[in-house]
């Protein structure tokens, strides 16, 4: 969960049901950040991730009647999002991931220390690792390195077999550590 | 030579992992800020008024109610005076109701005949009765058969059929 206690995000759901947009608005900016990375490492282009992130939160409030907090709100939102960006993805044919989107992404190079420089050079390199894998095992990777979610709540999101995610996750590590090698990364 | 347990080897692999995710750090490069965060929530809030406002259900007000009974008033209103000035419609004559009356009689007289041929018993049909009363039952049967029948019911019978000694 991005902020905010789980019993608080429950208040802020149920009355959201209701129609209270302000109670929306606040689960909004809870899981905005979160939301935006997720749409973002997967398209690998900012205003198409602040598009699909803007078209999730709109079918959430649509949509909230049917949440029965089985899952939690986050996660919810995420599988919203998740099919939207697969479904985006579906029609495109190239992740729009460049060297130039990478650099951008590394930042001004001029004026950091080594050791930040590097650490930034190196988020670059896996945003341009992630941009080799196929759709499904890039979303697996996302949730599970970045996000830190079980391998059921991933289950939960993608609507797959767990079974499924952690065989994907492995293949996506195990590309990892091969490009790795590849890049020389220490 | 020690062998490493494959489940040892699995947790070093992920506590790699783990390391070198913590040493990206928070990936701020990919969070909106403030500012974008807001501009997002604006117009999700845009779009929700907009498609509330399009589904909404609102009544219509009643100038526009009472426009419509006018315009309905003003056509009907309209309509008629054209028509007595143009001479499609006269009042006056009554042709059309007399010559309504005329069909409906012809046809109700139509519809009498046609009941009164429908039950009307025909010489045909009062030979057959009489025969098969007189071959069940006899003559007596046939005398109680006849009994109740009317002078004038009688002569007819005698003129029209041939019914032997039975009268």
């Amino acid at each position: 969960m991005a902020t905010g206690t789980k019993a608080d995000q429950a208040k802020l759901v149920k009355l959201a049901q209701q129609g209270d947009r302000r109670a929306f608005n606040g689960l909004a900016r809870q899981v905005m950040k979160p939301l935006v990375a997720l749409t973002y490492r997967m398209t690998g282009d900012r205003d198409t991730a602040m598009d699909l992130a803007q078209e999730s939160l709109l079918a959430a409030w649509e949509n909230l009647s049917g949440f029965r907090g089985d899952a939690s709100f986050d996660n919810w939102l995420f599988r919203i999002a998740t099919n939207k960006t697969l479904n985006f993805l579906s029609t495109r044919k190239e992740y729009p991931l460049t060297d130039e989107i990478v650099e951008s992404t590394a930042g001004d190079k001029t004026d950091l220390p080594d050791r930040t420089l590097h650490t930034r050079n190196l988020r670059a390199g896996v945003l341009a690792f992630m941009a080799t894998l196929p759709e499904k095992q890039r979303l697996v990777f996302n949730l599970r390195f970045y996000r830190q979610l079980s391998f059921p709540e991933i289950a939960e999101i993608t609507g797959t077999a767990p079974g499924t995610v952690k065989t994907n996750y492995r293949e996506a590590v195990g590309k990892l550590r091969s490009y790795a090698k590849e890049k020389g990364w220490q | 030579m020690a062998v490493m347990d494959p489940h040892d080897k699995h947790n070093e692999d992920n506590d790699r992992l783990d390391d070198f995710r913590d040493h990206l750090g928070d990936d701020t490069d990919f969070f909106p800020t403030e500012a974008e965060t807001e501009a997002l929530l604006a117009r999700v809030n845009d779009a929700i008024d907009a498609r509330e406002k399009s589904t909404a259900v609102r009544p219509t007000p009643v100038w526009k109610q009472l426009l419509a009974t006018a315009a309905a008033l003003v056509l009907v209103v309209g309509g008629t005076i054209v028509a007595l000035k143009t001479g499609m419609v006269d009042f006056n004559d009554t042709a059309v109701t007399q010559s309504t009356a005329v069909d409906t009689s012809a046809l109700m007289a139509r519809v009498t005949a046609y009941e009164q041929e429908l039950y009307a018993l025909d010489d045909g049909d009062v030979q057959v009765l009489l025969r098969e009363a007189v071959s069940e039952h006899g003559f007596e049967s046939t005398e109680r058969l006849l009994g109740d029948l009317t002078e004038e019911e009688l002569e007819y019978l005698e003129a029209s059929f041939d019914v032997g000694d039975l009268l």
